[in-house]
């Protein structure tokens, strides 16, 4: 039996890039790259920026790989967090921060952004994120989405939409245990 | 061994701690198994809250990575 051809988990690929496997980092590419610039998309607003901040996502990948530790999450959460940080940093150098950073409605969007050609799991899985975050009071919505697709700090949400700061404190807190409560049995595979 | 910093950790799962807040729980993770665990559901959660806006990128991005 040729052992190569076993399936290796994301953690072992992770650690073949971390010996600068660059196989590895394109299984890893194939595994997270549509969440990745499905995510990047959302928050930079432009396919092309997108994948040009894909790119710097998955080249971070390659030099942090030795960095990763498994027992603070799934690889796959640690990818989308690079990648979610070269975004931010892209929003600041380039500026296109406070065109994106006010819309508080993305719950429409997240809907609207499902393929249509997605198996019918994901269809379902979809729809009870949908119900999770239509379930939020619309005040922790906003906070939560200003966050993951703003890139803002619980700091910047105060100062730009006047909220106090503990307040938007205990609004990102509530809705941080309501997400994990009802969402993140689903989020330990993969 | 600092008290636990419960109700920072969803917010350092979504990136949204300034940088003294975050190095602080970050230093209080690092001694602490439990506070770390409640990170890892966290961002699992967010990990299904984003997978709605997955999206295939172009096929020749792949020879960029």
């Amino acid at each position: 039996m040729d052992i190569s051809t076993l399936p290796i988990d994301d953690e072992q690929l992770i650690v073949r890039v971390a010996r600068q496997d660059a196989k590895a980092l394109g299984d890893l590419y194939d595994r997270h790259g549509r969440l990745v610039f499905g995510v990047l998309t959302r928050m930079l607003g432009s396919p092309e920026s997108a994948e040009e901040v894909t790119q710097d996502a998955f080249h971070a990948v390659w030099q942090r790989a030795s960095t990763y530790r498994a027992e603070r999450g799934a690889v796959r959460a640690w990818v989308v967090a690079i990648a979610r940080n070269k975004a931010i940093d892209w929003m600041r150098t380039k500026g296109k921060r406070a065109a994106r950073e006010l819309e508080l409605d993305a719950g429409a969007e997240l809907v609207g952004a499902s393929q249509p050609d997605e198996e019918a799991l994901t269809a379902i899985r979809d729809e009870r994120v949908r119900a999770v975050v239509a379930e939020l009071p619309g005040e922790q919505r906003a906070v939560l989405e200003l966050a993951y697709w703003g890139g803002l700090s619980q700091s910047e949400i105060a100062a730009h939409t006047g909220v106090p700061l503990g307040t938007v404190k205990s609004r990102v807190r509530m809705a941080m245990v309501k997400l994990r409560d009802r969402l993140a049995q689903e989020g330990g595979g993969q | 061994m600092n008290e636990h910093p419960v109700d920072e950790l969803g917010a350092l799962a979504l990136g949204a701690l300034d940088r003294s807040e975050r190095e602080r729980v970050d230093a209080h993770l690092r001694a602490c198994a439990t506070c770390t665990a409640e990170v890892a559901a966290y961002s699992a959660a967010l990990t299904v809250y984003a997978a709605a806006v997955e999206r295939p990128p172009a096929p020749a991005l792949r020879d960029r990575i």
